[in-house]
């Protein structure tokens, strides 16, 4: 396991020394000038997050690796599939988190108290990299069989605006129940919680959220790891 | 010549296509949009090629020279091409002015088009001064071929540099000149030609050419001396996102907040200030009430105090809405009372009723009506809606009637004259470069305070300079008072501003009020209801040789208001009341 957690380093780490370089100095740009109020700011730096690093990450796992021709070679090794796999999705959960770490840290410190107080802040970030995961694993199930990068980002794009469709379509009209809402990645970020606050809607519990979220990512996962044993089969 | 006639030969049946693709999108699809138009809605066909052409004329021009170019670069294609009698200039020249006229010739043709069958010219301009553009443009995206040798990391490269082109000279005053927006004047009406020769359409185009040039020679040394850029996913990643980080800084460094926060009082959640009065140290804000509903907002006002320690506010008193305005048409403070106002209302059914002046107490949340003034009929001839200016211990209702009262007691207006008076507010040549104002013939008002009482409402005034937002042509403009007399105020316009496309992204357009102290004009923009269009306050200066210069921006959560303050400084609410001080040139 340590091996192939080195491989996936190794080979992606360029990845997120790039998200955090650029959400961090969007963050780090836009809340020292000020060109818009912090809530708005962070939102937009939370917004790149959660649509560029879930495809970013997944993309570059499995597909690419497809793409290249390497698939077959790592599958040859005597290591279970679903192993490689869970050392790629901890390669992919660290390009996830490590940019929106690096873009909350940012603000905290460039705005932190400014306008919003800092648990506001961290809660605000957290709930970004929930659905920034949650996306993740979305993109890694669906783009596992798919057999190059470029594909697999369109994929990912495809997925991204189907989630933030059915978010809208779940969160808006009065007639679908208020709790089919926990089943979207975007369940507990800015567009969703602010209709609590404004009083428009009931809040989600949070813990529901996750529950929720938790369940669909795990599922998610191992119909993906069982994909990959089927890919290693076919090989 | 048989060679060179060869070369462009062959050049022109491998970009061809993109020549028909071209065409099919440039002129198939607004034609096909024309008739949809006449079997719709519209009697005349009208074909609108540049809604097509303008976005996508860039787009395709980077696609001929990236594919022109990597074509032949790749593989064993370059060695058998250097392994030719031909020189490598001749063959890359070739290659460059046939891509280069396909491209104009698919932009060039379509936008003919549309000038000769439709009424609205404007497609003109861009037929004239957009080619430069695009020579500029296929000659990043040709340079980029020559360099990376990989077609869509190339592509990818010019496109990104496409974007620093078109969107710097929005972000960097410097190169403003640049700018695609400088060479397209679109005001004109249907039917007119539009003026094509101008000094910034020749800056532009001179730009570009010379843009275009330096780009060629750099693509045939770079062929010369076989110059490569070995791309990979890093070096677009990077090259992407350096040009995005590029442009955000930039906007940044135009847009910033440039106002240091001095002092900052947090207000309840969903209690937001919607209006700020101040004289002196003391002074009142607007706070909505926790228990407004949507649509209809009720207020409650707070009494503020600016001292050594901060701002104090003081407990909330409900006030309805009807004190919201402190500006308003028909609204005026008793002087020396800020708390104590006088406004007008109406009572009545439908259109017709009666105005009445009421008095209000605001620290304490009443009102009561205190004289009956005229009757009122919206669309009459009639129809006036009156001025109140105080002056003194006096009262004026200016309007069908001058009415004057003695306010010696403010809570008990007395009559002392009212006249038959007939005068009907109106700026009908507000905007034009020179305009003229009848003021009212109040007696005992000298002709400054005419002046006031006419510009209180809706236009900001202070010492001689006069500004106002002109929302129909969405500009800042400035005049300068000429000439008064009893009868009249003549002013003459010496500033306008006009937001620029970045400025209209980040919420410049309609503004939602004015104030203008100490020479400088602050304008509440961005403000949508909901704070999410970027609320913020630009400062302009109205002094020195170029009024309405923009030296200040302060962009904070809901701001809805702000109040200057006569030292500098200004108070500014939103979700929060902010004491920020002066722009950072102020005076300067």
């Amino acid at each position: 396991m340590p091996n192939l957690l080195w491989k996936e380093w190794h080979e992606q780490s360029w990845k997120l020394g790039f998200g955090c370089v650029v959400l961090g100095a969007l963050a780090l740009i836009g809340l020292h000038s000020r060109i818009v109020d912090d809530e708005t700011m962070m939102m937009w730096v939370s917004f790149l997050g959660m649509t560029m690093l879930p495809v970013l990450s997944s993309t570059g796992l499995v597909p690419a690796e497809r793409g290249e021709g390497s698939l077959v070679s790592l599958l040859a090794l005597p290591v279970k599939p679903s192993r490689i796999l869970a050392s790629k999705t901890a390669m992919g959960i660290a390009l996830c988190v490590g940019p929106m770490l690096v873009a909350a840290v940012v603000s905290l410190l460039a705005a932190g108290g400014r306008e919003m107080p800092d648990t506001v802040i961290v809660a605000f970030y957290a709930s970004s990299t929930v659905a920034t995961l949650s996306l993740f694993i979305w993109m890694l199930a669906l783009t596992i069989q798919l057999p190059s990068e470029a594909r697999a980002a369109l994929l990912g794009v495809g997925l991204l605006v189907f989630w933030l469709m059915a978010t809208a379509a779940l969160a808006f009209p009065p007639s679908v129940p208020r709790l089919a809402l926990a089943i979207s990645p975007f369940a507990l970020v800015y567009g969703t919680a602010q209709q609590a606050v404004e009083g428009q809607s009931a809040p989600l519990p949070v813990a529901l959220v996750l529950a929720v979220q938790a369940g669909i990512a795990l599922a998610l996962w191992i119909w993906a790891s069982r994909r990959l044993s089927n890919l290693e089969g076919q090989t | 010549m048989k060679q060179l006639t060869a070369l462009v030969w062959k050049e022109w049946r491998e970009v061809r296509a993109f020549l028909w693709i071209a065409l099919g999108v440039f002129i198939g699809l607004p034609i096909a949009g024309g008739l949809e138009a006449i079997a719709q809605y519209s009697h005349r066909f009208e074909i609108s090629a540049s809604t097509w052409v303008l976005p996508f004329g860039g787009v395709l021009a980077v696609f001929v020279a990236v594919g022109a170019t990597c074509r032949d670069f790749s593989g064993h294609l370059e060695d058998f091409w250097r392994s030719q009698p031909v020189g490598i200039t001749r063959w890359l020249l070739a290659k460059y002015f046939v891509g280069l006229a396909i491209v104009l010739v698919a932009c060039v043709l379509p936008l003919a088009i549309e000038v000769s069958i439709d009424r609205d010219k404007n497609a003109l301009l861009l037929m004239v001064w957009f080619p430069f553009l695009w020579a500029a443009l296929y000659g990043i995206g040709f340079l980029a071929g020559c360099l990376v040798r990989r077609t869509s990391h190339a592509a990818m490269l010019a496109l990104a540099a496409m974007l620093l082109v078109y969107f710097l000279p929005v972000v960097i005053p410097p190169l403003q000149w640049l700018n695609v927006s400088t060479v397209t004047d679109f005001s004109v009406l249907i039917g007119q030609w539009p003026r094509v020769l101008g000094p910034p359409q020749l800056a532009f185009a001179t730009g570009m050419l010379g843009l275009a040039i330096t780009v060629l020679a750099l693509s045939l040394l770079s062929v010369h001396f076989d110059w490569r850029i070995g791309s990979g996913r890093k070096m677009m990643y990077a090259s992407i996102s350096a040009a995005i980080l590029i442009l955000f800084a930039s906007a940044a460094f135009q847009l910033g907040t440039n106002m240091p926060i001095l002092n900052q009082l947090d207000l309840p959640k969903g209690q937001p200030i919607w209006g700020i009065h101040v004289s002196g140290v003391d002074g009142y804000v607007m706070t909505q009430r926790p228990d407004s509903a949507h649509g209809e907002l009720e207020f409650n006002f707070r009494s503020l105090k600016l001292a050594d320690s901060g701002i104090e506010l003081g407990n909330p008193v409900g006030v309805g809405q009807r004190f919201l305005y402190d500006r308003g048409w028909a609204q005026e403070y008793a002087p020396g009372q800020p708390n104590t106002a006088y406004y007008v209302n109406f009572v009545g059914k439908d259109d017709k009723g009666t105005l009445w002046l009421n008095v209000a107490q605001l620290d304490k949340g009443t009102d009561k009506p205190a004289l009956r003034i005229w009757k009122y009929e919206q669309y009459s001839p009639n129809a006036s809606w009156p001025l109140l200016y105080a002056s003194g211990d006096r009262l004026y209702v200016i309007g069908a009637r001058l009415m004057i009262l003695d306010i010696t007691q403010p809570l008990m207006p007395r009559v002392i004259s009212d006249v038959p008076f007939g005068y009907s507010f109106g700026w009908g040549s507000f905007g034009n470069d020179t305009f003229t104002e009848l003021l009212p013939p109040v007696p005992n008002l000298s002709p400054t305070e005419r002046l006031q009482a006419v510009t209180k409402p809706f236009l900001r005034l202070e010492g001689d300079i006069l500004c106002q937002w002109l929302w129909r042509d969405n500009v800042a403009v400035a005049y300068r008072l000429t000439q008064l007399t009893d009868t009249k105020a003549v002013f003459k316009k010496i500033g306008q501003y006009k937001p620029t496309l970045l400025e209209d992204i980040y919420g410049a357009s309609n503004p939602l009020d004015l104030e203008l102290q100490n020479g400088l004009l602050y304008v509440i923009q961005g403000y949508s209801g909901h704070g999410t269009m970027n609320p913020h306050i630009s400062v302009f200066d109205t002094h020195g040789p170029h009024p309405l210069r923009l030296i200040g921006h302060f962009a904070a959560p809901g701001v809805r208001t702000v109040c200057p303050l006569p030292d500098g400084r200004a108070l500014v609410g939103g979700d929060k009341l902010w004491l920020i001080g002066p722009p950072p040139s102020n005076g300067q």
